[in-house]
C-alpha cells in the first residue's frame, strides 16, 4: 500500500486543531473530570473536548468537531472545500453514536405516545457523517459510515486507502468522530469497564477505560496525484491489516488471534517486519483484558525491548474517533521522531511482558503501527511511514 | 464480481423474497446459539447461513453489513433501561448489543471466520456502498469471498418513521434481509455477473428495500449463471 497522508486535523481534550493536540501530546497529562455536557449521575470523569456545545444527538456537536477537524486538514494538504465540489472524492468516516438515535427525550416522547419531534428525527437521518459531508461539500464519489465500534476509526482510513488504490476516487476524506453520550457512558459503566479515576492503559492497577470524544480527518491522495498538484505529505498510509477474532461479542480471543492476523497483514502491505517499527501506538483501553490481550501479542510478535505506549490516558476512549485520533498521533510522533511515553504505568505489569514506554523515547526509524481493537473482536493495523 | 449465492427474507410478501417466518428466526437461534443475540443479529446470521449454504467458510470470507436504522430495537431496549432504571443498573447485555458491529460478530464466531468484518450504516445508498466496498476488498486481496448482508428490523422507529417523515419514509415498512456472496472468480458464478455503477445512482434509495432496489431482488431471484445485473 503506497498512499499519502496529504493533511490531518484534530479535535480531542487536548485542544482543536494541530498546535494544542502537539503541545498535549508531549505535555504531562491532564486529568479526565466529571462530563460537564452530559446529565448523568455516575461518578465517571471524561475527556471532553474543550468547546462550547450542546451535546446531544443528532448531527450537532459531532459534525461540528467533524468540520473543524476537516478545515484544517484540507489547509495542511493545500486545498478547500469549493475545489472539492463536483469531484470524484470519497468520504469515509467511523462513528458509533451518530449511527443511533440515542436521543433519550425524543424516545421517551415516542414511547409514550406523545408527538416525537419529526425535526429532530430528518436531522438524526440526515447527518449521519460520510453522507452528510458529502452532501455538503457537493462531491462525487463514495460515502459510507463504518460504525465498527472502536475499530471505526481506523478502518475508515484503511478503505479510504483501498478505494485510492482501486481508483474508486481520487482523493479521499477519511477518519472518524464521536461525542459524549449518556449511553455509552450509562453502557460502558454497565459493562463494569469504565474507570472512577485517570485511566492507566497497561498499568498492574488498571480498572478501566475513561471515555473521550473528538474527531481526526485524514486527507489521503494517490502519490502520483498529490505529486501531480506539487504537494509533499509528509506521511504515507503503508499498511492495513483487517481481521476478526471469531471468538465473542465484547471480549478479545485470549491468544490475540485477529490482532496477529491485522498486523501480520498490514506488514505484509507495508513490506515491513516487526524490526521495522519504531513505535506501535497501541489500543490500550485501561481494562484489564484487552491491555492484557494486546500486551502479550505485541510481546510475541515483537523483538525485545520493542516501544509501544497507548495515547488514552491522554483523551481517554474516544470510540469510534480513537483510530483516526491514534493515527493521527503517530503521524505526529513520527513527524518529531519521539514517541510519547505510556502515562500512569510506573512499573512493567506481571500479566505482560514488555512494559509500555516509561519516558519519551527519541528515534530513528520511519515506520510505526497503530492498533485498533474493537467490540466484536473486530482488529485493524495501520503502518504508517514518514516521509523523507 | 460474480454471484456465487443471494437470498432474500422478508416478513411481507415482496417479489423475489422468501417469507420471513418465526420457525426460520428460532431455527437461526438453535443453530448458531443465539441465545442472547437481539432481532436484527437474529437476521444478519440467518442470512449468512443460508448464503453461504453448504459451502465451507474459510479465512478468505470477508463480511460487510449494510443497515439504515441498524439495532434499534436493542438501541431502544437500552433507553428503557434508562428511563426506568436507577443509572447504575441498566442492563449491560442490552447495550453490548446495540452496537451495530455485534450481529458481525456473531457471524464470525457462528462461522469462525477470520477475514475483515465491517458494519456500514447510512440512509442513501448503503447497500450500493457495500457492494462498491465488496469489489474494493477482492481487487484490493483482501479476501477471495465477500458476504454483504444488509438487514432491517421490524422496530418502533421503523414503524414511526412514516409519521415523522411520510415523504421519505413508506408507511407499514417491510422487516428483512438480503445477502449476497460475491467472489471474482467464475468457478464461483451461480447468478451471474454484478456491474457497480456509482454515477447511474442519483437519488437515495428506500432502507425498506435494504439500501438496494426491488426489481434487482426481483431478477437475482430468477438469476443463473448468464445473468447480468447492475447496480
Amino acid at each position: 500500500m503506497n498512499v499519502r497522508i496529504s493533511g490531518f486535523g484534530a479535535v480531542s481534550s487536548l485542544g482543536v486543531g494541530l498546535d494544542a493536540t502537539r503541545q498535549g501530546l508531549y505535555a504531562p497529562p491532564r486529568p479526565p473530570a466529571l462530563p460537564t455536557r452530559v446529565d448523568t449521575s455516575l461518578p465517571l470523569p471524561v475527556f471532553e473536548v474543550p468547546l462550547a456545545g450542546e451535546s446531544g444527538q443528532p448531527g450537532g456537536f459531532t459534525n461540528t468537531m467533524i468540520e473543524l477537524a476537516l478545515a484544517e486538514a484540507l489547509d495542511q494538504a493545500g486545498l478547500n472545500r469549493p475545489s472539492l465540489a463536483g469531484r470524484k472524492v470519497g468520504v469515509c468516516i467511523g462513528t458509533t453514536v451518530a449511527c443511533q438515535l440515542n436521543n433519550i427525550p425524543f424516545y421517551d416522547d415516542l414511547r409514550s405516545g406523545r408527538p416525537a419531534s419529526a425535526d429532530l428525527f430528518r436531522r438524526y437521518v440526515v447527518s449521519a457523517p460520510a453522507e452528510w459531508l458529502r452532501r455538503e461539500l457537493k462531491l462525487n464519489g463514495p460515502a459510507i459510515n463504518v460504525s465498527n465500534a472502536c475499530a471505526s476509526g481506523a478502518d475508515a482510513i484503511g478503505i479510504g486507502a483501498l478505494w485510492l488504490e482501486q481508483g474508486a476516487c481520487d482523493l479521499v476524506i477519511a477518519g472518524g468522530a464521536d461525542e459524549l453520550n449518556k449511553v455509552p457512558l450509562d453502557g460502558f459503566h454497565a459493562l463494569g469497564i469504565c474507570s472512577k479515576q485517570a485511566c492507566r492503559p497497561f498499568a498492574a492497577d488498571r480498572d478501566g477505560l475513561n471515555l473521550g470524544e473528538g474527531a481526526g480527518i485524514m486527507i489521503l491522495e494517490r502519490p502520483s496525484d498529490a505529486a501531480r498538484r506539487g504537494h509533499h505529505p509528509r506521511h504515507t498510509l503503508a499498511g492495513f491489516g483487517k481481521a476478526a477474532d471469531a471468538y465473542h461479542i465484547t471480549q478479545p480471543h485470549p491468544d490475540g488471534v485477529g490482532l496477529e492476523i491485522a498486523i501480520a497483514n498490514a506488514f505484509r502491505q507495508a513490506g515491513a517486519t516487526p524490526a521495522d517499527i519504531a513505535f506501535i501506538n497501541a489500543h490500550g483501553t485501561g481494562t484489564d483484558v484487552n491491555d492484557r490481550v494486546e500486551g502479550q501479542t505485541l510481546a510475541r510478535l515483537f523483538p525485545p525491548g520493542f516501544a509501544y505506549m497507548s495515547t488514552k490516558s491522554l483523551i481517554g476512549h474516544t470510540l469510534g474517533a480513537a483510530g483516526a485520533l491514534e493515527a493521527i498521533f503517530t503521524c505526529i510522533m513520527l513527524e518529531h521522531g519521539v514517541a510519547v511515553r505510556n502515562h500512569r504505568c510506573p512499573a512493567c505489569p506481571p500479566d505482560i511482558p514488555v512494559a509500555p514506554l516509561s519516558a519519551d523515547l527519541a528515534f530513528d526509524g520511519d515506520l510505526a503501527l497503530s492498533t485498533s481493537l474493537a467490540f466484536g473482536g473486530s482488529n485493524t493495523a495501520l503502518v504508517i511511514k514518514r516521509m523523507p | 464480481m460474480f454471484i456465487g449465492n443471494f437470498v432474500a427474507y422478508s416478513n411481507q410478501a415482496l417479489p423475489g423474497f422468501e417469507l420471513l417466518t418465526p420457525e426460520l428466526l428460532k431455527h437461526t437461534r438453535e443453530r448458531a446459539a443465539l441465545r442472547r443475540a437481539d432481532r436484527y443479529t437474529n437476521l444478519i446470521v440467518l442470512a449468512a447461513l443460508h448464503v453461504l449454504g453448504d459451502e465451507t467458510p474459510d479465512d478468505g470470507l470477508a463480511l460487510i453489513t449494510a443497515t439504515a436504522f441498524g439495532t434499534h430495537r436493542t438501541t431502544f431496549s437500552t433507553l428503557d433501561d434508562i428511563l426506568d432504571f436507577p443509572e447504575a443498573q441498566i442492563l449491560p447485555t442490552r447495550f453490548s448489543h446495540s452496537v451495530h458491529n455485534a450481529a458481525a460478530a456473531y457471524v464470525g464466531a457462528t462461522l469462525k471466520l477470520h477475514g475483515p468484518a465491517i458494519a456500514l450504516a447510512g440512509f442513501e445508498q448503503v447497500l450500493c456502498e457495500a457492494l462498491d466496498l465488496a469489489k474494493t476488498f477482492l481487487h484490493g486481496g483482501l479476501c477471495s469471498r465477500v458476504m454483504v448482508i444488509a438487514a432491517e428490523e421490524k422496530a418502533l422507529l421503523t414503524e414511526k418513521a412514516h409519521e415523522l417523515w411520510p415523504e421519505r419514509f413508506p408507511a407499514d415498512p417491510p422487516e428483512g434481509v438480503v445477502a449476497f456472496l460475491l467472489s471474482l472468480s467464475a468457478q464461483d458464478n451461480r447468478r451471474g455477473r454484478l456491474l457497480v455503477d456509482r454515477p447511474a445512482r442519483t437519488r437515495p434509495s428506500s432502507p425498506f428495500t435494504f439500501g438496494g432496489d426491488a426489481r434487482l431482488f426481483q431478477a437475482l431471484a430468477q438469476a443463473d449463471a448468464t445473468s447480468e445485473h447492475h447496480v
